[in-house]
Formats: C-alpha cells, structure tokens, sequence
C-alpha cells in the first residue's frame, strides 16, 4: 500500500520498522559515517522522534536495508529506539534507488566533501558507472569542477582512514589529508593535532608537512626513531604546552625550530645576520634587510623620514657607523 | 650501464627508411613493432593510459621530427626573466628521454611523452645544421645533443654518432657535444672526428653514481670509456654537475678529480663544467615519490631568483670554489666555467668583476679544440 503520496517508486510503503530488522553492518550505500551524526539531531530525535522517515529496502536476507537516512538510523540505535519510520520500497532498482537519495540528500543541504567524495565512490565502483559520465554527469550535479583531477581527488578521499576524515571535518585541508594518508599513522596525529589545534590554513599545513617530513626523513637516515622522540628533541614538544605564551607565539616559536633544523646553515647565518644588525644599534626610522636567503649582492637599507631636518641627522648616524666592523661583516655574508 | 630494451618499438611511417629506423629494427629483432602514422596520437595514448613513468620508458617511438632541431641551450633564460651567466651553447634534439633513472633528473618533471623518442629523420638534421654553420662562417657553434636525452645510452641501438661525427668533422667553425653517463663509446672509436667531437661525462663519486643515478654506468666504467676516447683522439670533458652536498663531499669530489686526472692526460680536456645540484620545486616532491630513499631532496635546498630549488648560497659558493681550486691544481690548463649560476655567485667562485659574455665564454671554449 503506498501511503507517501509523492514517492516516485510504485509500491513503496510507509511503516514502522523495528531496528532489529534493519540490517545495522549494509552501509554499502552511505554517504556519511557513523562518527558524522552531529549531537544537535541526536537531541532532537531524543526530544521529538524521527520526523522523516528513513529509506529503506527489503534484502534477500529478510533484513532492510538503509538506502537513505544512515545518520537517523545511526541516532535511532544510539537512543535504543525500538523501531524507526521507513518508506520501504519496492524497486530493486538499486542505482535509481541511491540517485534519489543522492537527489534528496543534495537538494536538502550542502553535502560535505567527504560526502561527495562517498557518492562518487559508490557509483564509480558499485554501480561502475564509466569516468566519463561521472565527470560530465555528477560533478556538476555535486557543484564540483568537472575534471578527471577533482574526481581522483575525491575517489582518493573516500578511502583516507577515519582519523584523516575526522580531521577533515574539522580544518585539515583535502591536499594535506592526502598527503599524510600515505605517511606512517604517528606522523599523521602529529600534523593533524598541530594543524588542528593551532588552526593553520592551506598554505601553513602543506609548509609543515613538508618540513616535518623532511626533518623525520633525515632522522631516520641516522637512526630509527619515533615522530614523538624527534618531536621532543626538537625542544617543540615542551614548547607545544607553554601555557604562558599565546597559541600565535607557540606557533612562531615551534615554527622557528623546525626551520633551524630543516635550513641549519641558513638558520646559524640568519642569525649572525641579527647579531651584527643588533650591534650597529641602527636608529629607530632605519630598517636593514638582507636579500631573500641571501641570495643576492646587496643590502637594503630603507627609512621613513617626516622632515629634512630629521633626514640629516639620520644620514650623519649612518655615516658615523658605516665604518664599522660589523658593516664589514655584514657585507661578507652575502 | 643498464643496457634499454624496449618491449615495444612504435614507428612513424614516415621514418620508414630512415637509417636509424634500419638500426633500431636491426638491433632489437625480438621487440614488437606497430606501424603507426603520426606521432602525435601518443600523446593521446599516454593521456589514456596514463603509465608510471618507468613503464612508460619501456615504449620506443620512433618518429620524424617536424620543427627545428637546432636551438640555442635554454639554461641561461629563466622563468622569472633572470639571466644566469651562459656559455653560448646550442642543443640538437634528436631524441628524448632517458632511459636511466638518476633521481635528481628534470626530465621527469618536464616532457609532456613520457615514451622514448628517437628522432629518426637525421637527414633533416644534418640539412638544417649545413645550413646554420655554412650561412653563418665566422660565427662558431658549440653544439650538444644531451639536453633532453642521453647523447649516447642508445648508440648501440640507433647507430646516430655515426652520421653526426663525420658531418661535424667536414665544419671549423662548429663542434659537436656528446654528454652522457653510458659507456656506450664502441661506435665512436674508429670514426674520423678530427677533433671537431668532444665526449663528454656528467660525473660523480662513486657513492653518489650508486645512490642516486640508477641504471647509469658506474664511475669505474664512465673513466674506462673516457680513457679509450681519449686514446682515439677525441678531446674529453667533465661536467662535475650537479654536485651533490653531504657531509663526506669534500674526501669524495677530490678523490674524484684526483681520479680523473691521474687517468686521463689533462692536456686531452680542454675544459669542465660546475654545478650544484638545482631543481624546480615540483621536482622537490617528485623525487620524494619515485625515490624516498634518495637524500637529495633533504639537503638545504631554498629558493632561488630564477624559481628553482638551489643549495643555500654559501654552501654551493664554497663548493664550488673549492672544486675549481682541486681542478685548477691536477690540470692548470683546463678551463673551468660553471653551468646555470648567477652573476654574484660566479664571481664569488671566480673572483672576478664581470663574468664574461656569452659569446666571449663559448668562443674562449671552443677555440681550446
């Protein structure tokens, strides 16, 4: 008896399914993981009840199966409802079956990334629905670039681990999940914990990935040790705890570690460069810079100046002290 | 050196009868063959098949080259509009591709085929010099086929040192640049070059040749090629380059000029080439892929004006330096120039005011032969 009055499918039918028969373990046609269930539907399911019935389908195996509505579902067991609101429907169908609820779940909201990237997965290899048609066909449908790297890209996503997914949900960006997917799991924790919890962008993720790599890469050329070990001998880990510096100085100051052991001799002559700088006393106006990694012959040395007067007494400082050693040495670093 | 064995040779129709085309097919009776009428639909090919690099260098295409072969060397343009100092150098595509792996190799980040090709229309080539050095007799040519392949890891099988030895041997005003990391010689011993060819070996130290340059002839077999080269007249370079830092360099790069110069007389190289190891950043990560295990990308690489990946300025001056003062010692004749560096860090290494033009640098080399 069809009792939803708009449903497309002959012979769907509305009724109460106790959860026992929904088969829990078939998530073959999720969009969403368990762990996505935000608390906000939790509590209005504990408060009002599921409001929408969920799709379901019968299986060979006397069992439903949840074709749409796993984040419901997912609630549903966590409260120990008995049973949930289904439309159970007929078809065996079972492309056009996840189409609609791909239809239902897209125009109901945004999907997430990670959402988009299950759909795609699922079509690809369960449905084997040819590259071709999921470029032209369903990346625009999920407002995605429609190119062969975008879908490669989001099939890649779709099978990161749950801890990179997690994280993605929380900040990491989707090139820098990939990147560490391929990396040893304590040194995904690291970067995922430093990414999350000192909030860096795009930008700042791909630098400390790359330079947290390459700083292991080298360790572990001298002797095996764990990302933590290499961490603490860093002196970053007891940096990462200061609670009496604000998270941007912890970050500015880890930061400036990891770089001192990435660019060692650029490191040590960086800092003699401010050694020396700091010894000529420069007037305030005054501002020395040396040339991008030292790559270059010459010094900038730049001022802001209000008045002539003020103009003439910086240009006779800089004469009296242009004579120095420190000018001398200065020059000799580049 | 690993000696490349297509399992497949693609060939253009239109190279049908291209001697090199003879060779190839003569001197690779097992591999299978497909007809095929324009290069170009590889491109397509590879597009589809999208093969890992390595197995893509299993497919040789022989194929007519359509444009220009001669072109002056790019290394002294950059991509930021910097100049380096350059050595007037020109290079002859005649092929591309590697089939040797040295990790740190820029091919991999830059051909759009990633298949083996060999250009075989070398009539066309040898056209198109005749009339550059004939058109043009009081300017000279230095002349090099090694940009985008190894000048000789295939001559066993395409024979092509033949026809451009003897063709460079007919001009005064130009000389031909074979540089390779094989020891493929065999072919070159008996020709007439009249000294107009120079042979020439990118080299390293053993330790590096084994880590980082895969397939290629060991250092032991590089020099054993060299020395027979030699023998038959042939002037010989090295190309220190790209030099590797790592903390036992120093005890490395001077045993290995040591080497060099006790086996071959000094008076047989007209001149050298230095240069520290560069790449462009997306190579950075390419080499991290192909090869985790090389220590290349972990050095103190930072960018540098022209946009590629050098080492930090004082490490690759001193370098540099310090292998043009072992050079300067075991042959003093020797000319020495360095390869894609800038103007202050040659004359750092040079202690020189101005480095010399172009034109100035490439005739001062040639007129060593």
């Amino acid at each position: 008896m069809a009792l939803h009055p708009y449903d497309p499918v002959a012979g769907a039918a509305l009724r109460n399914v106790p959860l026992a028969e929904v088969d829990s373990k078939d998530r073959s046609l999720a969009l969403s993981r368990p762990w996505q269930l935000r608390p906000s539907l939790l509590a209005s399911i504990a408060s009002h009840g599921i409001l929408t019935p969920l799709r379901l389908r019968p299986k060979q195996n006397g069992l439903m199966q949840v074709v749409h509505g796993f984040r419901r579902f997912e609630a549903a067991r966590r409260l120990g409802l008995p049973s949930i609101p289904g439309l159970v429907l007929a078809s065996r169908n079972l492309l056009k079956l996840f189409l609609q609820a791909l239809e239902e779940g897209r125009t109901a909201r945004t999907l997430s990334s990670l959402e988009n990237a299950a759909a795609l997965r699922t079509l690809k290899y369960r449905f084997n629905v040819p590259e071709k048609r999921l470029i032209e066909e369903f990346l625009p449908l999920l407002d995605l670039k429609e190119n062969r790297r975008t879908l490669r890209l989001h099939l890649d996503l779709a099978v990161l681990p749950d801890a990179l997914q997690q994280a993605l949900e929380r900040g990491l960006e989707n090139e820098t999940a990939l990147r560490l997917s391929g990396r040893p799991e304590d040194f995904q924790s690291l970067c995922c914990r430093l990414i999350l919890s000192f909030q860096l962008g795009k930008n700042r993720q791909k630098k400390l990935v790359e330079m947290l790599d390459e700083i292991l890469a080298a360790a572990s050329k001298q002797e095996v040790q764990s990302v933590e070990e290499v961490w603490r001998e860093l002196g970053c880990a007891a940096l990462e705890n200061r609670a009496d510096l604000t998270p941007a100085d912890r970050w500015k100051r880890i930061l400036a570690l990891l770089r001192q052991a990435r660019y060692p001799a650029l490191s040590r002559h960086q800092a003699r460069f401010d050694e020396l700088k700091a010894a000529l006393k420069l007037p305030p106006p005054v501002r020395l810079q040396a040339p991008r990694y030292f790559e270059g012959s010459s010094l900038e040395i730049s001022m802001t100046v209000r008045e002539a007067r003020q103009l003439d007494g910086l240009a006779r400082e800089l004469k009296r002290i242009s004579g120095s050693q420190e000018w001398e040495e200065l020059f000799r670093l580049l | 050196m690993q000696p490349y064995k297509p399992e497949k040779v693609f060939v253009e129709r239109a190279v049908a009868e291209s001697v090199i085309t003879r060779n190839v097919l003569g001197n690779l009776p097992m591999a299978q063959v497909e007809w095929i009428d324009e290069a170009g639909q590889m491109v397509d090919k590879s597009r589809r098949w999208n093969p890992s690099i390595a197995r893509a260098k299993q497919s040789l295409v022989l194929a007519r080259h359509p444009g220009r072969f001669f072109k002056p060397c790019p290394a002294g343009t950059t991509k930021t509009g910097r100049r380096n100092v350059c050595c007037n150098y020109f290079v002859v595509n005649f092929a591309s591709n590697c089939h040797m792996e040295c990790s740190y190799c820029y091919l991999q980040a830059y051909l759009n085929l990633p298949y083996m090709v060999v250009h075989a229309n070398v009539e066309d080539l040898l056209d198109e010099l005749g009339q550059v050095f004939s058109s043009n007799p009081r300017s000279h040519y230095r002349v090099g086929t090694g940009e985008l392949a190894d000048s000789l890891a295939l001559d066993s099988l395409t024979g092509y040192s033949r026809p451009l030895v003897e063709f460079f041997a007919g001009f005064t005003n130009a000389a031909l640049e074979f540089k390779t990391k094989s020891n493929c010689v065999e072919n070159l011993l008996q020709l007439d070059h009249r000294g107009r060819t120079v042979v020439s070996w990118s080299i390293n130290p053993p330790t590096v040749v084994q880590a980082e340059e895969h397939k290629t002839a060991s250092f032991e077999q590089r020099l054993a090629a060299a020395e027979k080269c030699s023998a038959a007249g042939y002037p010989i370079v090295f190309h220190f380059d790209p030099l590797i830092h790592y903390p036992e360099w120093e005890k490395d790069y001077r045993s290995l000029v040591e080497e060099i110069f006790q086996r071959i007389p000094p008076r047989s190289v007209p001149w050298v080439s230095l240069g520290a190891l560069r790449m462009p950043p997306r190579l950075k990560a390419l080499v991290r892929e192909r090869f985790p295990r090389s220590g290349l990308p972990l050095g103190e690489l930072l960018p540098t004006e022209d946009g590629k990946l050098r080492y930090f300025k004082p490490i690759r001056v001193e370098m540099l330096s310090k292998m043009r003062a072992w050079i300067t010692a075991a042959s003093p004749q020797t000319r020495i120039y360095s390869c894609m560096e800038n103007t202050d860090v040659w004359q750092k290494v040079f202690q020189s005011q101005q480095p010399p033009s172009e034109v100035e640098l490439g005739d001062s080399l040639l007129q060593l032969l």
